[in-house]
């Protein structure tokens, strides 16, 4: 499967004839400064997770601290705070990975294969929760990081009321920084990454924050600290 | 529209601003909110002005090997499936954008905010297709404006800003037969019920770009609302409009832009939403499957290789509107152009020439602050007077002979040679102190001590019309008197 291009060696003429027609020697970028990379980075778990918390507040969003053990009993009472209803959960191993089981008689899951586009959409929009498991919690901005794929559409983390975030402790990083060196060399061709901090908002009349736009009207973040 | 939002000269526009009260008092109040709220943000990181090298240096870069990395992106974008149009102008840009909704004979199509897709007149376009063309603005301000039968904008980031609440509860009662109060949680929950149907049904989603990700094929968007992520997962077809400029080599370096971008803009960490996407996967069930780029220059060109070129690195956070005395003064649709404040009086001439947007150098100014702020580091008020000496020197365009012209070219003179200055000092005392009323004190303090001109003529006419113009002290106490007398004394 092959695209287009239009229009192309014209349009770059017209640079080149801009700067004289001398095309110059391709050089890589190279960073300025390591600032990036150590910001925030002597700090320890402990300590991020203060960071994270002050910061959820900020955004809007709900932080709970629980264990592996706890954990299941913590989303099930988020579900229930919710109001129930339709769960719709991703089709991935890391559910099982991290022992994530979510108790409710009304479990639908995200099906892979394109055929189930509208089914899926209507299903996500149909749910009242969705439940996911970031690739990363970023510290500094309290941020989840989420590779949509075929077993977890796009339309998972925005179509859904409320949203539940499992976070193992293991996924915390300082911020953005460290997500996108890793994401640089190891996102999938093709998937999708949303950096989600706390619920759709807006202060587009007279400036009064507004929460719940267009995404879940409410984000929770689970984080489990011995995962 | 397109980047023109007015056919009034520069000088009536100003005229309607200072009459519009509330969105003065609106940009007053939203860039005192957000200049606390930048200022804090940036506090918090810390370093800041080392953060500002990086992000220059990142912008300089890509701006230096634009063709290299417009070929490594357009190539990553074709690998996966996607086609990329490279648009001259904004009617090839248009023409493009029409020819793919009316191959899909899409109806119902859903719009990201993006300042590009207004820049060359996509929604008049798509209007013009037909009475049963649905097309929807998603984020909020927009969709205000768009229900306000399209609206004009007034701030990049802020686009109705100059709306209050009870016109947009108005609006929202005539128009969607909205029944509620004016609480901007019930207006927003009014405006998310009816777009979500909307997006539910689309078949066409049309977004800006942040940064277009130059090894992936990726691009970026940042919302706080959601609405681009909704764009860019419902509908089957998508198409993307970027100004050629809008490109990293990584999502590396973007990762760093959309902080500099966010803390800027609103004074966040990082926008809600930030998110890197393209064509959708072939097992994946949502998102584009058809996806489309139209990489527009529509006269950017012309910064290449000039003076200008650095407006190009612009990032559109809009801190420099935040910061900026006339734009507190004159408000969003003064300036005439979509880009309004500094990088609008500065981008606006390049993109479409001095005979219409020739005037807006001259709305500056030139105090800096534009420049101090900008997080990429684009010499905002250094560009403004690079303008001014192209329209003066190289164009000669007020070279014609005009009174205010004779005026200018008086002050050059008097102002050049000292002996000159001296007597033109002389000579302006002498007359203006035969102007004021009296020797009222206007404004307690020394400054008005010897009283204010209420009505001058000439090159201070403007100055007179709004504000008082003191009086300079007697002669015997001239600055420059004032400083031989105590440099001599020291």
């Amino acid at each position: 499967m092959t695209g287009s291009i239009e229009n192309r060696e014209q349009f770059l003429a017209t640079l080149l004839e801009k700067r004289g027609g001398v095309e110059l020697p391709f050089e890589p970028y190279q960073a300025i400064s390591d600032l990036p990379e150590t910001h925030l980075a002597d700090l320890s778990a402990e300590e991020l997770l203060d960071i994270a918390k002050e910061q959820a507040e900020f955004v809007s969003a709900n932080l709970v601290e629980t264990t592996a053990s706890e954990m299941n009993a913590v989303i099930a009472d988020l579900i229930e705070k919710s109001g129930g209803g339709q769960v719709m959960i991703p089709t991935t191993d890391e559910f099982a990975k991290f022992g994530v089981e979510v108790a409710t008689d009304q479990l639908v899951s995200w099906k892979i294969g394109a055929e189930y586009r509208d089914e899926n959409i209507m299903a996500a929009q149909n749910s009242n929760v969705a439940v996911a498991v970031p690739k990363f919690f970023l510290a500094e901005s309290a941020t989840i990081v989420v590779e949509s794929e075929a077993g977890q559409g796009r339309s998972l983390h925005f179509l859904p009321t409320h949203y539940i975030a499992v976070i193992p402790m293991s996924r915390m990083v300082a911020r953005s920084t460290q997500a996108a060196d890793w994401l640089d060399k190891n996102k999938k061709p093709g998937s999708t990454l949303h950096f989600i901090s706390g619920p759709s908002n807006s202060g587009d009349i007279e400036m009064q924050l507004v929460v719940g736009l267009h995404g879940p009207l409410e984000i929770n973040y689970v984080v489990v600290k011995d995962l | 529209m397109g980047l023109s939002t007015s056919t009034k000269t520069f000088a009536e526009r100003l005229e309607d601003s200072k009459k519009d009260t509330f969105a003065r008092a609106a940009v007053a109040k939203a860039q005192d909110a957000q200049w606390e709220k930048r200022e804090t943000a940036r506090e918090e990181l810390g370093n800041w002005q080392e953060w500002r090298d990086i992000a220059e240096s990142i912008r300089q870069h890509t701006l230096k090997y634009l063709p290299h990395y417009l070929t490594e992106f357009s190539d990553n974008v074709a690998k996966r499936g996607g086609h990329v149009f490279f648009a001259a102008n904004a009617k090839e840009a248009n023409d493009y954008v029409k020819r793919i909704v009316l191959e899909k004979n899409a109806k119902k199509i859903v719009k990201s905010k993006s300042m590009v897709t207004t820049e060359v007149d996509i929604d008049p376009m798509l209007v013009s297709l037909g009475d049963d063309m649905d097309i929807l603005e998603t984020d909020l301000a927009e969709f205000i404006l768009q229900v306000a039968d399209w609206d004009e904008p007034s701030h990049i980031v802020f686009p109705a800003l100059h709306k209050n609440r009870d016109q947009i509860r108005e609006i929202f009662a005539a128009k969607l037969g909205y029944e509620g109060d004016n609480d901007p949680v019930n207006l927003a929950r009014c405006a998310r019920d009816t777009m979500r149907k909307l997006f539910l049904k689309s078949e066409v989603g049309i977004t800006g770009c942040n940064f277009a990700i130059a090894n992936t094929g990726d691009i970026n968007l940042s919302t706080n609302e959601g609405n681009a992520d909704l764009t860019i997962s419902i509908p089957k077809t998508q198409i993307v409009l970027m100004g050629m400029e809008r490109i990293v080599p990584s999502i590396k370096e973007a990762e760093i832009l959309d902080n500099m971008l966010a803390r800027s803009a609103v004074g966040q960490k990082l926008t809600t939403y930030v998110t890197f996407a393209g064509q959708k996967a072939e097992d994946e069930s949502d998102g584009p499957e058809d996806f489309h780029v139209v990489i527009v220059d529509n006269g950017r060109s012309n910064a290449i290789g000039t003076a200008f070129e650095s407006i190009l690195q612009c990032i559109r956070c809009g801190a420099c509107l935040n910061v900026c005395p006339v734009y507190r003064q004159i408000g969003g649709h003064a300036y005439g152009s979509i880009y309004p404040g500094p990088v609008g009086s500065v981008l606006s001439p390049v993109l479409g020439g001095y005979e219409q947007y020739g005037d807006l150098p001259y709305a500056s100014t030139l105090c800096g602050a534009c420049t101090e702020t900008c997080p990429v580091k684009i010499p905002l008020h250094e560009l403004l007077i690079e303008h001014r000496k192209v329209m003066e020197d190289e164009l000669k365009m007020h070279h014609d002979g005009s009174f205010v012209n004779m005026e200018m070219n008086a002050v050059g003179m008097g102002t050049g040679h000292p002996a000159m200055f001296g007597m033109a000092v002389n000579m302006a005392h002498t007359g203006l102190s035969m102007l004021p009323k009296a020797k009222e004190v206007t404004v307690e303090g020394s400054l008005f001590k010897y009283g204010a001109v209420r009505k001058a003529p000439a090159l201070a006419k403007g100055w007179t019309d709004v504000r008082d113009l003191p009086v300079a002290p007697p002669h015997k106490e001239q600055f420059r008197q004032w400083y031989k007398k105590h440099k001599a004394g020291k």
